[in-house]
């Protein structure tokens, strides 16, 4: 087993050691400008330790001059191998890593492509004697990989080029991912999206499969821990993001006709169905991103046998009470999206805070109305698949038509402009438009805010509900009397009414 | 992606202020613009709001003067491309040593 001695972070920062390209004409633009100490082990070993060959007057410059020892090379060798700048109690040196790595560049002549790597090795040695920098510098790692691997735009070399430098890598990630308490929530959600941004390439998924982190249930395993601190009366910040990592993977991994073997999509429905029961979890992104993994088992092999499975466990149910709970807006959001501006100024606690930045996200606008989309078009999918009559008892009690109703209502309430038109004028305001409902026995209440546009739904949604009342009719036709009774007609015509989409400018919606 | 903003992130993940640093890949790794290919104008307000977010006032001055120095050689897409490789392969090199006792508080003691 590995030993690590508690040390050897010190030993590590107390040497400087840095591997050149031989001159600025063997610089391979291609080649990772990456750090590693392999690299110069390979070098001290082909014997190519360079000195700095001018003193200048600096401090910093002079310590690193002095400090360098090694044998000198021949210029004629320049081409032989990598130079490689060693610098001996590195530590002593006080100067900022911008200022010593230009020092240093000048002196051994750095090509100007190596300099950046130089200036981050400095500051990586620099880091290591507190968990907090070294975490930072882990982060930093983590969020490169992640913004490289997902830059579509022309960047494919950098996960061929971390799998080759760094064999290990995937298998630290997925340690970072297990690795539970040990390490920050933050760390552990910045790993999930770096292999989530990974497996997008083919020979990173294929090296995952290989290695097989994922037949080891690393993403339901760690969803449930996930789920589990979720569901505590006052859990830990930062978990939501993790969550919201692993579902987004989730989905990606069911989707997937090659790792299909590798996760099994009814375990990851039970998951989600597991969020979806726990009222307390109410973020926009997670919510959504449940529905995007749900889409995924239901389009994955064997679509058909999970619809059936969804149903058998309520999901239909499940779906409609988000659907409720999304129609009533919170009153503070309006409190939540306006802050932004007026705290700019107060400093980076504030805005510095991850869960704000979620808060800020359930408070922009469309976030409400797309989840609600989303949800209306995962049941949709579910009918869609059903090959049997789905038995729900929100179908006949009222809550369906209900849900649909008042939903209708606030579609195409009428505009800001001709609110505030109506209410000068004593008219009728959106909010009678959008008034509370109660049928059947059902009551669904809203906002009584009336400056609050997010009870606008808008003519997707209105799409996406036909197109869901459309898929429950056709699996059970003889439900079309019941709906009838409880006014869906009545209220599909008079959604239509030209007062209420006389402000649209959208011809035809396809949800 | 257009070279000023390209040039803007190449320059920002230089930056010493590590929280700097951070906020910068964070606006690109998240950035909708990477990941579904939105128009830039998304993802220069996504930096705006990350940058505001990481007091960047001091370092917008540090970025001015940064960017007074750049020179052609240095700007673009390619540099930026670059700097994420190097970003993503920064390693502390020991071979006994991964990701995870780097965040740990203490590492880990002789195990074997």
């Amino acid at each position: 087993m590995a030993t690590v001695q508690p040390l050897q972070f010190a030993v590590l920062a107390n040497d400087f050691r840095f591997s050149l390209p031989a001159s600025d004409d063997d610089v391979d633009s291609s080649a990772p400008k990456g750090l590693s100490f392999t690299k110069f082990n390979r070098a001290t070993s082909a014997d190519t330790v360079h000195p700095p060959p001018v003193a200048s007057g600096d401090a910093s410059h002079a310590a690193a001059a002095e400090a360098s020892t090694g044998p000198k090379r021949a210029v004629s060798n320049l081409n032989r191998g990598p130079r490689l700048i060693s610098i001996k109690n590195f530590r002593s040196i006080r100067s900022s890593a911008a200022e010593l790595a230009s020092n240093l560049a000048r002196d051994y002549r750095v090509p100007s492509s190596s300099l950046f790597a130089l200036k981050w090795h400095i500051r990586l040695l620099r880091s290591l004697d507190t968990v907090e920098s070294r975490r930072d510098l882990v982060s930093i790692k983590l969020l490169a990989i992640r913004a490289g691997a997902c830059n579509r735009f022309g960047a494919p070399e950098i996960p061929s080029h971390l799998l080759r430098d760094d064999p290990k890598v995937l298998q630290h990630l997925a340690d970072l991912v297990k690795a539970g308490s040990v390490v920050t929530v933050r760390i552990q959600t910045d790993a999930v999206r770096a292999l989530r941004s990974l497996w997008g390439w083919r020979s990173v998924s294929a090296k995952l499969k290989d290695l097989g982190i994922l037949q080891q249930g690393l993403v339901p395993m760690t969803l449930h821990r996930c789920i589990d601190v979720l569901s505590s009366p006052d859990p830990p910040g930062g978990y939501v993001h993790l969550a919201h990592g692993l579902l987004w993977w989730a989905a990606d991994l069911v989707g997937s006709a090659h790792t299909s073997s590798s996760i099994d999509p009814g375990e990851v429905m039970d998951l989600v169905l597991l969020i979806l029961r726990n009222n307390a979890m109410r973020f926009s992104g997670i919510l959504a991103m449940c529905c995007h993994v749900l889409q995924s088992v239901f389009s994955a092999r064997n679509g058909n046998t999970h619809t059936a499975r969804f149903h058998e466990n309520k999901g239909l149910e499940l779906c409609l009470d988000r659907i409720k709970s999304l129609l009533h807006v919170p009153a503070t959001l309006d409190a939540v999206s306006t802050a932004p501006r007026s705290t700019a100024a107060a400093g980076p606690d504030l805005l510095a805070d991850a869960d704000r930045g979620a808060a800020l996200f359930e408070a922009a606008p469309g976030v409400r109305r797309s989840v609600l989309s989303l949800f209306m078009a995962l049941c949709h999918r579910s009918f869609e698949r059903q090959r049997t009559a789905v038995r729900s008892n929100y179908l006949k009690d009222g809550t369906f038509s209900s849900i649909l109703l008042h939903l209708w209502r606030g579609c195409f309430a009428i505009s800001r402009h001709e609110y505030t038109a109506g209410r000068d004028s004593s008219g009728p305001t959106s909010m009678q438009l959008v008034e509370p409902l109660q049928s059947s026995g059902v009551r669904i209440t809203t906002s009584s805010s009336p400056d609050n546009t997010s009870l606008f739904w808008g003519p997707e949604v209105f799409a996406s509900s036909c197109e869901l009342l459309c898929s429950v009719i056709h699996n059970n036709p003889s439900l079309v009397k019941h709906l009838h009774n409880e006014g869906i007609t009545d209220g599909f015509l008079r959604s239509l009414a030209p007062v209420r989409i006389r402000g649209l400018c959208t011809l035809i919606v396809f949800p | 992606m257009n070279v000023s903003l390209s040039q803007t992130l190449g320059v920002l993940l230089d930056s010493d202020d590590i929280e700097l640093v951070k906020s910068t890949l964070h606006a690109l790794a998240a950035s909708v613009c990477l990941e579904s290919g939105l128009p830039c104008s998304v993802m220069h307000s996504i930096l705006r709001s990350s940058a505001r977010a990481t007091h960047l006032t001091r370092s917008r001055r540090l970025l001015q003067v940064e960017m007074m120095s750049l020179d052609d050689t240095t700007a673009g897409e390619s540099e930026l491309r670059k700097r994420l490789e190097a970003l993503a392969s920064l390693s502390i090199g020991a071979p006994d040593l991964d990701l995870k006792e780097l965040c740990v508080e203490q590492p880990a003691a002789d195990v074997s």
